[in-house]
This record gives C-alpha cells, sequence and structure tokens, in this order.
C-alpha cells in the first residue's frame, strides 16, 4: 500500500517538522494563547496579569517573561506546566522587554515612568533604573549583549545604552514615535520604526550615525494608516519583514538594496511578528481582527489566519 | 492625590499623545480618518453599489453602530446564498464598497464625538485652572465656595479622562466588524 503509506507520511511530516510552539500574548484578555506550530490548533489559553503586550523566552526557554502593564509586573510562565510560577517586579507599566545573552538581566521598558528598569530574573531583583525619553518603548539588545537601544515614542529618539554600566551613550533622533529596534546578527547596524513617522530608520554602531531610511508607500491605502511597528529578519538576514499595523501589511524589505519588495496583505492592525524556527514561516499578531496570520515565505504568500484571543499583541516561537 | 495634581499629571499625556496631526484628536492610536479599500479588499474594485437596491438595503441595514457583527454576518450569508456564481463576482465586492462607505460615515460620526470630547476637556482644564487662580486671589470668605466648584470641575474632568481608553476603541471596534463581514464576502466568492 504505497498510496497509503505516501499518505499518512505527508500527513505527518509537517507536524514532525514543526514540533513547536507559538505563544501570542493578548492585550485586552489577559491571556497567554499557546499554539501547536504544526497543527495551528491552539492548545490552551493561559490567564496571566492585565494588559500582557511583551513577552520573552528564557534562553532555555523553559520561561516566558510576559510584560504585565496594568498590573506593573513580569509574570513568568512556566513553558510546560504552563503556570505562572512567579511574578518579577518591573517598574511601572511594562510594555516591552529583552534579555541579555547572559540570560539574566531583562531589560525593561516602563512606558508610563520614562525609564528602562533591569531586572534580575534569577533573583527577581531590581538592579537598575536608567531614566530614558518620554514613553519608552523598544527594546533592542545587541547580539554580544553591550548596547541595548531603547525607543522613546514622544521623544522620538533612540537612546543607546551600555548594558553593564547603564549609561547612555547617543542619543539619535528617529521618526516620530519609534516603536521597535532590531540589531542585525553581526552587530554592525541596528533598525528602527516608526509608528507615526511611518519610516524605519538604519543606525550603525560605529558612530551612531543615522544610514538610511526607508520608508513605505502603498497603492489605495492613506500614508497615515501606514503605521509600522514590529520587525524580524527571514533566516539569513537579508529580508527584514515589517509589520505596518493598520494598512494591514506585512513589508518584506531587502535588506542590501533597502528596497520594499513586498507588501503582504494580513489581518487587521498587524502589531508584532516571528520566525517560525525552520524560518519558513512567519507569524504576525494582528490587534484588531483578533488573529494571527502565517505566512510561507518561499512562496510570499498568507496561507492561513487563526484566531487568537482579544487584542494579539506579542508573539514568540519556543522550537 | 489632589485632583489638581492628578488633572497636572494628566496633561502633558493628552496633550503628547500626538505629537503630529490633529490637536483635537485625543486617542493614544494615530487617527485615521477614513478606512481605505485598499487595507481590506485591494482587488475589490469599484461600482456604484447605490444603484443595487438589494445591496444598499444591505449596508444601510448593518452599518449602524448598534448592530452586532454576527448579526451582519448571517445577513451576508442569507444575501450571497441565492446568487449564483456571476451575480457572486458582481454583487459581492459591490456589497464591500456599501459596508465600507457607510461604516465609513457611521466611524466619522464616532471620531467627530471623540474630537468633541477631547475640545470638552480642554475646555474643562481652562476652567480648573481658571478656577485655581480665582482661589489664589480670593478672600476667606469666599475660599469654601471656590473650593468645591473645583473639586467638582476637576473631578468631572478626571472621571472623563478615565473613560477615555474605551470611548477610543469605538472606532476601532467598527473597524473590527467591517473586517470580519469583508473577511465573509470574500470567503462567498466562487472559487476563492
Amino acid at each position: 500500500m504505497p498510496t497509503l503509506l505516501t499518505l499518512l507520511l505527508a500527513l505527518l511530516l509537517p507536524t514532525l517538522a514543526r514540533a513547536e510552539t507559538i505563544m501570542v500574548s493578548n492585550e485586552k484578555d489577559n491571556t497567554v494563547t499557546v499554539l501547536d506550530g504544526g497543527t495551528l490548533q491552539v492548545l490552551r489559553t493561559v490567564r496571566v496579569g492585565e494588559r500582557p503586550r511583551g513577552i520573552v523566552l528564557s534562553r532555555d526557554r523553559r520561561l516566558l517573561f510576559v510584560c504585565a502593564g496594568d498590573s506593573d509586573r513580569i509574570d513568568v510562565l512556566d513553558t510546560e506546566s504552563w503556570r505562572v510560577v512567579r511574578h518579577l517586579p518591573s517598574g511601572s507599566d511594562p510594555e516591552r522587554a529583552a534579555l541579555h545573552p547572559d540570560g539574566r538581566r531583562l531589560f525593561v521598558a516602563n512606558e508610563d515612568d520614562n525609564m528602562v528598569t533591569v531586572v534580575d530574573v534569577e533573583r527577581g531583583v531590581v538592579l537598575q533604573e536608567i531614566p530614558v525619553g518620554v514613553e519608552p518603548e523598544g527594546m533592542g539588545l545587541s547580539p554580544d549583549g553591550r548596547f541595548v537601544v531603547n525607543t522613546s515614542e514622544t521623544t522620538n529618539m533612540a537612546h543607546v545604552i551600555e548594558a553593564d554600566s547603564g549609561r547612555i551613550l547617543a542619543n539619535v533622533l528617529v521618526g516620530a514615535r519609534p516603536r521597535y529596534a532590531l540589531w542585525e546578527p553581526d552587530g554592525r547596524r541596528f533598525w528602527v520604526s516608526a509608528e507615526i513617522g511611518g519610516t524605519l530608520t538604519l543606525i550603525g554602531a560605529d558612530d551612531w550615525k543615522v544610514l538610511g531610511q526607508v520608508s513605505f508607500a502603498i497603492p489605495g491605502v492613506p500614508p497615515e494608516a501606514v503605521q509600522p511597528v514590529g520587525m524580524v529578519f527571514s533566516r539569513d538576514a537579508t529580508k527584514l519583514f515589517v509589520a505596518l499595523g493598520p494598512a494591514n501589511r506585512v513589508a518584506v524589505v531587502d535588506v542590501a538594496t533597502r528596497r520594499v519588495e513586498r507588501l503582504l496583505l494580513v489581518g487587521q492592525r498587524v502589531w508584532n511578528l516571528a520566525l517560525s524556527a525552520d524560518g519558513g514561516r512567519l507569524y504576525t499578531t494582528n490587534g484588531v481582527s483578533n488573529d494571527m496570520s502565517v505566512v510561507d515565505i518561499a512562496a510570499m504568500r498568507v496561507t492561513r489566519s487563526v484566531p487568537v484571543g482579544q487584542a494579539p499583541w506579542g508573539v514568540v516561537v519556543k522550537p | 492625590m489632589r485632583p489638581w495634581l492628578a488633572l497636572a499629571a494628566l496633561l502633558p499625556a493628552a496633550a503628547l499623545a500626538q505629537p503630529k496631526g490633529d490637536p483635537d484628536w485625543p486617542c493614544v492610536q494615530r487617527l485615521v480618518p477614513v478606512v481605505a479599500a485598499g487595507a481590506l479588499w485591494p482587488e475589490a474594485g469599484e461600482g456604484d453599489w447605490h444603484a443595487e437596491p438589494e445591496v444598499a438595503a444591505l449596508a444601510r441595514r448593518l452599518a449602524p453602530r448598534g448592530v452586532a457583527e454576527a448579526e451582519g454576518l448571517a445577513a451576508i450569508e442569507g444575501f450571497a446564498a441565492p446568487l449564483g456564481p456571476d451575480q457572486r463576482r458582481r454583487l459581492l465586492p459591490l456589497a464591500f464598497a456599501g459596508l465600507l462607505e457607510e461604516t465609513n460615515a457611521q466611524r466619522g460620526q464616532v471620531i467627530e464625538q471623540l474630537r468633541r470630547f477631547a475640545r470638552r476637556q480642554r475646555d474643562l482644564a481652562e476652567r480648573v485652572r481658571g478656577l485655581e487662580a480665582e482661589q489664589r486671589a480670593a478672600p476667606t470668605a469666599a475660599q469654601e465656595e471656590l473650593t468645591q466648584r473645583h473639586f467638582f470641575a476637576a473631578k468631572a474632568y478626571s472621571d472623563a479622562e478615565r473613560t477615555l481608553r474605551y470611548a477610543c476603541e469605538a472606532p476601532v471596534r467598527l473597524e473590527a466588524r467591517l473586517g470580519a463581514w469583508t473577511r465573509a464576502l470574500r470567503a462567498a466568492l466562487p472559487g476563492e
């Protein structure tokens, strides 16, 4: 029965190839949705603190740190028992966080407190509070852990902070309401998205100077609806995927030429992005349509929409 | 916290929420005045939905803010059910055009209400500041009444401000409903 065997293998292979778990924070539901990466079925919905937005995996991937903004704390979710096992102090209104390569220091943006709080995730204590611009949000750690870039939404700046000392090394003016900072894997440059400016700014790590900008024009969509927020690189880092908010598009930017190559129609108000473990898929959180779009990267096609909770915000993949 | 301190703390956030654009827009979300067809169904094309009585009736029936998403989905299903493939290709994009235009009209009214809210808050803040100045200058005999008037003005401001996050969701809810209806229309197209 070769046909039946082939059929069975065909059914099994995608599941085996994608033994990954997708986690989505739902800002209005106060939950994290856990999905099976193979079947895209919701496995469970876990209650966490109020207004969960930024989510980050621990280095061993056994814990998920959840910024619960309205609860003024970080919830630590065990990714095996799926229970909140601990609360960490975070400072006021944590929105987004980034984990240092040392696995211990979590850098947290406190949106309504103009502060970046450094939390020791093992001891559960605040190590440092770094004053930054108004409404800090984006948090990008350089791959070597030397620098953390924080963007402040109202000051329209990217603050380059020396991770060990907390000293601010540079303040770089970027587009209006910067939301996200992402380093290139070799640590030589980083990108900042600006929600109101509608642009990306590329900044070099040699002298913290602006190297270039990218803007987006979408036929039939007014410029004010083009609101770049979340970003992620393709696995080979040659393409940058950018979530464009209420334009309901993910842009594909060629990193070398800085050209916008594609605009993929996804769900409504796309905020954040994550790459599958094998680099073959892109997952998007769509804050208004309450779903996650799945993009097949080789085909550059949106293949699925998966309902999650209310106002999905952050997304991470656990291989 | 004393009310006028709370007021002072609230003002910068409201003023800075929108560094560019409409000063009367009180919400943290950037104002997108009109939902564009290109953001939901770029290939829908254009056509005169008013000229199709059944399409026009559907759009006008579903557009009011009180109509639930599920009710609209059922109505769309009922609208599409008797149509053949060619009629679906012609009428469903027209129904989208009608729902988009009518929803934008409703959404425009909501946006105008939010703008009025912002202007009222600004007037209230002005009144609170005026009363504070009066209090500083007034003789002791007038203080009690001024304190009371100040308390109520500051309370009215703070109470309204607390409802803002919810009020700002009203345009978003209309967008979400329209998105769900658009997906239903597209799903009812033959071969899609």
